[in-house]
């Protein structure tokens, strides 16, 4: 796992292929990580009503289900985001991540967070190659609303380098930033 | 009609509404039917609107609405109660009574029918998400602008047909409010201007294109000139030419004319003093609007540097627009793309790439991309009089020898050559690297064995954001140099191909609207930094 420091100088050498960007404060930076802040962009789930279920076997369907089933959001800086007691989220990190091909991360909620019964992060593993911001998959298992800021430090990401060669570099068209689901 | 007058309450008194008839009455209730109207429609946007913080302009824009058709309604009611007292205490004489109502409330009447159409189209329709990513720093852009001569501004970016702009929807409201009390016109003073920037709907997701917006600055700035000095550089540098050429134009433009087929064999001769004038006035008005797209041209790559040329050729190549003929569609408005281009190439290679440098990867591909811009722009050239000629390149050389430009932007819109300088490379390297362009970081030289550089602590500064003007112009430099393409060959210049140059393009303005979208987080939450972390409650112990 790599320390702040190790993590800091590369982000400063632009031949080391590792990015976050834009990193609003150094502070995030911590000993073995660094904290990702809460995007600007939403996407709420609606109560079933139209959706009776997501099937995996109607291949057709489930496309055009899982939008019928979804509100696109997006919130100012700094603004308020409510995510009430049982509800369920997607948003994104605010940093686009772009790693080399020996580099992989991993991303995990803050247990200050956690604690208040928000659950963050379901795939939390990054492939080396990665380009793109982290999705976060939000649900308050609590009891309580939490109300989320735009630009909140909401999750921290650690990385790790590949020991053996990891995946051949990318020659896929780089990923845009924008969009909530990276 | 049974309705309660506002002013019932106080008195504890039901004051019963006049009993008019005729005309009176249905101008009464035709006036009252719009503002009803309005005031609901204008309900339900403010309703519509009212989580939309992404549309301050808007928003404004209806609020100063509600007030102007609240003020409205209230006078409409006045103007009947005094008309219904006039008719009955029978000092005035009804004939008299009438025709003062009717002109009073008629008169809003019609100034409604002029103004709302055109502001209410605006407030009904917000823009796109794809152009969200310009609101930020085109708004700041035009509030350094306008910094000597208006308080606030606020921003409607509009869909509509072509790009276009309307300095100040305040003044439209105003228009109706003269009507009106003047404490009403202190309340839309204290309104931030409104500006309208219109923008082609159907290119919406054309984030690089979308830099012709600065085009449209300029003309704000043109047009600004009655309230202020704002504008002043320019226009000095065009009045002075056509002071300098009238009597010239007024001597040779008839026979020249003639020359031309233009005016008829004998008509020059026969035209009095004053159709002379008025055809030199005429001319030298239609000078004045090719001289202010020309000027336009220049405050715009003032403002955003060379990836204005680009933003041109690309919006406008396909038109017919290359050269403008006399008596053509948009021969009394603007001269032909050909020569605008020109012009502003020669700008941008004179102001931002002066010379060729060889340890500057971005500055040549920026430098080859106008040269080959400027070798495919066709010979041909507008249709104009020597005279006319004569003129317009008069005021030009004025205005770029008078250093217009700069006096205009300042130091706060002025895109400055420097930070063209130092930015474009990073914009390019990291567009190369996969990493989008958002913010400047301090660079690390490595160590003199070629390692990277040990830190002792992680730096307290770390980065600001980059700015519009330099994202877009290492954008244009790295897609016109052929990175940005998903293939390394030449193989999506072929036909079977064009699917995937199409889906570069698309691709690669979405990249460039997330990158714009990222350095406005960046910008703004820097600034909201130490609010936001103060709210990282609950402690924090991880």
């Amino acid at each position: 796992m790599l320390s702040g420091l190790e993590i800091a100088e590369r982000l400063l050498d632009h031949t080391s292929g590792m990015a976050i960007t834009p990193l609003i404060d150094p502070g995030q930076i911590g000993d073995a990580g660094i904290d990702l802040r809460l995007g600007p962009d939403f996407v709420v789930m609606r109560r079933a009503t139209a959706v009776a279920a997501f099937d995996p076997a109607k291949v057709d369907e489930i496309g055009q289900r899982i939008r019928d089933y979804q509100d696109y959001l997006r919130r100012p800086p700094g603004s308020a985001f409510y995510l009430h007691p049982g509800q369920f989220a997607i948003a994104r990190s605010l940093e686009y991540l772009t790693l080399p091909d020996r580099v992989s991360a991993q991303v995990a909620g803050r247990s200050s967070w956690g604690r208040l019964g928000l659950v963050i992060q379901t795939a939390p593993l990054i492939q080396p190659t990665f380009r793109g911001t982290i999705t976060l998959e939000l649900a308050n298992v609590g009891t309580v609303p939490i109300v989320l800021y735009v630009g909140l430090r909401i999750a921290q990401v650690m990385f790790f380098d590949v020991t053996r060669d990891g995946a051949p570099p990318t020659t896929a068209q780089t990923p845009p930033p924008e969009g909530a689901a990276a | 009609m049974s309705e309660e007058s506002p002013a019932a309450g106080s008195a504890g008194l039901v004051e019963h509404p006049p009993a008019l008839s005729g005309l009176s009455l249905r101008i009464m209730r035709g006036s009252l039917v719009r503002v009803r109207r309005l005031q609901e429609e204008l309900t339900t946007l403010r309703s519509a609107y009212a989580e939309r913080e992404d549309l301050p302009g808007l928003r404004t824009l209806v609020e100063g609405m509600s007030v102007v058709a609240a003020e409205i309604e209230r006078e409409i009611m006045s103007e009947s109660r005094q008309l219904h007292r006039r008719l009955q205490d029978g000092r005035t004489s009804a004939e008299q009574a009438e025709e003062r109502f009717r002109d009073k409330v008629g008169g809003l009447v019609n100034a409604l029918d002029v103004v709302l159409p055109r502001v209410l189209q605006i407030a009904r329709t917000p823009h796109g998400r794809e152009v969200e990513a310009l609101i930020h720093p085109v708004t700041r852009l035009v509030a350094s602008l306008f910094r000597r001569e208006v308080r606030s501004i606020e921003l409607i970016f509009e869909p509509a047909d072509d790009y276009a702009y309307q300095l100040s929807l305040v003044d439209e409201l105003m228009r109706v409010a003269n009507k009106l009390k003047p404490e009403l016109r202190d309340q839309l003073d204290d309104l931030p201007q409104m500006v309208a920037i219109s923008y082609p709907q159907h290119l919406e997701a054309e984030t690089l294109v979308h830099v012709i917006i600065a085009h449209e600055i300029g003309h704000t700035v043109v047009d600004y000139v009655p309230k202020g000095f704002l504008s002043a550089p320019i226009v000095e540098a065009f009045d002075l030419a056509a002071d300098e050429h009238f009597g010239r134009l007024q001597e040779k433009l008839d026979p020249e004319l003639e020359r031309g087929g233009q005016v008829e064999a004998g008509e020059g001769e026969d035209a009095d003093e004053d159709d002379s004038k008025s055809r030199t006035d005429k001319a030298i008005d239609r000078l004045r609007k090719w001289y202010e797209e020309f000027a336009c041209d220049a405050l715009a790559v003032g403002m955003v540097g060379p990836a204005y040329a680009f933003a041109l050729a690309d919006l406008d190549l396909a038109s017919n627009r290359w050269a403008q003929i006399r008596g053509g569609a948009g021969h009394d408005s603007h001269p032909g793309l050909a020569w605008r281009l020109r012009r502003v190439i020669d700008q941008a290679r004179r102001e931002y790439l002066p010379e060729e440098r060889e340890d500057a990867e971005a500055w040549g591909a920026i430098r080859a991309a106008l040269a080959e811009l400027e070798a495919v722009i066709p010979t041909e050239s507008d249709e104009l009089l020597e005279v006319e000629r004569e003129l317009l390149d008069a005021a030009l050389q004025n205005l770029d020898e008078g250093d217009a430009v700069e006096k205009v932007l300042g130091y706060n819109a002025r895109y400055s050559p420097e930070d063209f300088d130092v930015d474009i490379e990073v914009v390019w390297e990291k567009l190369g690297a996969g990493i989008p362009p958002a913010e400047r970081i301090g660079r690390r030289t490595p160590e003199p064995d070629g390692s990277r550089p040990k830190l002792e602590r992680v730096p307290d500064r770390w980065s600001s954001s980059m700015s519009w003007a330099s994202i877009v112009n290492g954008a244009y430099a790295h897609w016109q140099s052929g990175r940005a393409l998903s293939s390394d060959s030449d193989a999506h210049r072929v036909l079977p191909d064009r699917h995937r140059v199409a889906r570069d393009w698309m691709n690669f303005n979405a990249y460039v609207r997330g990158t714009i979208e990222l350095a406005n987080l960046h910008e703004q939450l820097t600034a909201a930094r130490e609010r936001l972390d103060g709210l990282n409650a609950p402690p924090e112990e991880d």
